[in-house]
């Protein structure tokens, strides 16, 4: 064989084996979720012997797995929303107005993306519980969208800055105010920045531990990270509807994962790389 | 101050506050309070609990902290998580970045699949794991049995010295992609015309590697640095769920000991120093890292 071919041919093994490391766990969960305990524990590789899906009617209707899932949507939504309606705003005042101290209060904000969540967790925490705070919802929504803020800023002011400002002088020629320009004409024409943060940020918070295991104690708010968590304790002898679990957890994400690919990518990267 | 605001604001200064203030209110409230709450916690033995008294430490809790074995343990588990990660991201962000970027056909299709891990759940990549580390029905102590390397095997997350190395190659597992993307991103910049030109000049591969390519990426290696290094310092997620910090504290990291102590000790003075001092420490590395990698514009 030719060198060219040689290398081709090793390229596209070691390529075949990298997506076999990567996706393999997922695809052994999933597996493993439709066998039996007693024949997960004899052999890794089989496959099961009925795809009947027991296990997921265990994590389903026994343990209430759904229960769990659901509150992570909306505990993702919800912080969504709130972020993106505070960084919308903001975005667009860093990306128009010129006025000497925006440089300052950019990178303000673009230094909040390196800070750890854990230097704040205490003294949140402790505020939290003065106020009566602790295990809803709502607070937990102000917090994430502070938390991702710096993030959602940067990409949808990047976003922004890229519309051309022929649109808001005609629509002040035609007599309309800042408010109506913004809500009408840029927010739709930011839509892509405004997908990107959205995703990446309910991505990020649908999948987060910290927040949920410290703020939220009741069973019934418990996020699906808890869930997961709890569940291994409490079927650590019957492993199949932990997988069955497991794959139901991941399921939203892989969804959204495969609509929004690209938005996905691009947040993930923003910041780090520029432009 | 002279404002120059374009139309749409019009010359009311009032109204960029407005846009402005909601999130400089949740900003300062939820994270520019909190830190100086932080630092001020820090200087004193604080339980936390509701009225109890605080005894000012002055910079006795820091003190402790450097001195304590346990918090030395975790820095260098930190450090181990940066070096797996830089070793499993280096040559996988490469390689791929070199096969990915001369568009094979599929190569989206592939984008796709490395980026899997990064986009699920904590607790859910943590479990996965932790029974592929199973010593007795894992995959992984399967394979090792199949191919006859049965001394091998070891409890790979119960196994003081392993665990980790175990906890950190699935830490560089989840981020392989993200870091992937960047350096692919990075090497698309580069013009081809670079390497041609070079290689009909003599280089051979290396040399190109060398002198042509990383030079070029300095601004990427930057960024993968900062992110790598902030990301290791900021890691808990995964590694409290997989083990707990355990066995023993092989596992323990720097937040798990804010955690613990803050959480389960109720020792708020001493969390908030370890807290803070992984925030000045972030703080400092990006920013050496910032002047040490100087990109000069072209």
């Amino acid at each position: 064989m030719t060198k060219r071919k040689t290398k081709r041919l090793l390229g596209n093994i070691g390529l075949i084996l990298l997506c076999l490391i990567t996706l393999y766990p997922l695809i052994f969960s999933f597996i493993s979720s439709f066998k039996g305990t007693f024949e997960i524990y004899s052999d890794s590789f089989a496959l099961p012997e009925s795809w009947a899906p027991v296990n997921y009617m265990i994590a389903i209707v026994q343990a209430g797995i759904l229960k769990y899932v659901f509150n992570s949507l909306i505990i993702a939504g919800g912080s969504v929303i709130v972020l993106l309606l505070v960084t919308s705003m903001a975005s667009y005042a860093l990306a128009r107005v010129e006025f000497k101290l925006n440089p300052w209060i950019y990178m303000f904000f673009i230094a909040g993306v390196t800070i750890p969540v854990h230097s704040i967790i205490i003294p949140i925490y402790k505020a939290f519980a003065n106020l009566n705070l602790l295990d809803q919802y709502i607070p937990l929504f102000f917090l994430y969208a502070a938390v991702h803020a710096a993030r959602s800023i940067l990409i949808i002011t990047g976003n922004m800055r890229g519309i051309s400002r022929e649109i808001e002088e005609s629509a002040v020629i035609d007599g309309c105010n800042t408010f109506q320009i913004f809500s009408r004409m840029i927010i739709p024409l930011a839509k892509p920045g405004i997908a990107t943060s959205a995703t990446i940020s309910f991505l990020y918070i649908y999948n987060d531990l910290l927040f949920p295991i410290l703020f939220l104690t009741s069973r019934s708010k418990q996020s699906v990270s808890q869930g997961l968590m709890s569940f291994e304790g409490e079927f650590s002898m019957e492993l199949g509807p932990i997988f069955a679990a497991i794959i139901v957890c991941v399921i939203p994400m892989m969804i959204l994962f495969f609509i929004f690919q690209k938005q996905v990518i691009h947040g993930i990267t923003a910041g780090s790389v520029k432009g | 101050m002279s404002d120059i605001m374009t139309k749409g604001f019009g010359k009311k200064p009032y109204i960029t506050i407005i846009f402005l203030l909601p999130a400089i209110l949740l900003y300062s409230v939820f994270l520019i309070w909190p830190i100086f709450q932080s630092a001020w916690y820090s200087l004193f033995d604080y339980s936390g609990i509701a009225d109890a008294s605080k005894t000012f430490l002055g910079l006795k809790n820091y003190i402790e902290m450097f001195t304590d074995p346990g918090f030395g343990k975790d820095m260098l588990n930190t450090l181990k998580l940066i070096l797996i990660s830089f070793a499993v991201h280096i040559p996988l962000a490469f390689g791929l970045a070199l096969i990915v970027s001369k568009g094979r056909r599929g190569s989206s299709l592939f984008k796709t699949i490395f980026f899997i891990p990064t986009i699920l759940p904590t607790a859910a990549v943590a479990l996965m794991w932790k029974f592929i580390y199973n010593p007795n029905w894992g995959v992984l102590s399967a394979v090792i049995r199949e191919i006859g390397f049965e001394n091998f095997n070891l409890d790979w997350l119960g196994n003081r010295g392993a665990a980790m190395y175990a906890v950190s190659f699935v830490n560089a597992w989840v981020s392989a992609g993200e870091s992937m993307i960047i350096f692919a991103t990075g090497m698309s910049a580069i013009s081809p015309d670079l390497n041609e030109a070079a290689s009909i000049d003599g280089a051979t591969g290396f040399k190109r590697l060398i002198y042509i390519t990383i030079p070029l990426l300095k601004e990427t290696f930057r960024m993968y640095f900062i992110l790598l290094i902030t990301g290791a310092l900021k890691a808990f997620n995964l590694i409290f769920v997989m083990t707990q910090g355990g066995p023993n504290g092989a596992t323990e990291v720097p937040t798990m000991m804010v955690y613990f102590n803050g959480f389960k000790y109720y020792n708020y003075g001493y969390a908030s120093a370890v807290a803070f001092f992984i925030l000045a420490l972030g703080f400092l590395i990006s920013f050496i890292i910032n002047k040490a990698i100087k990109t000069e514009s072209l």
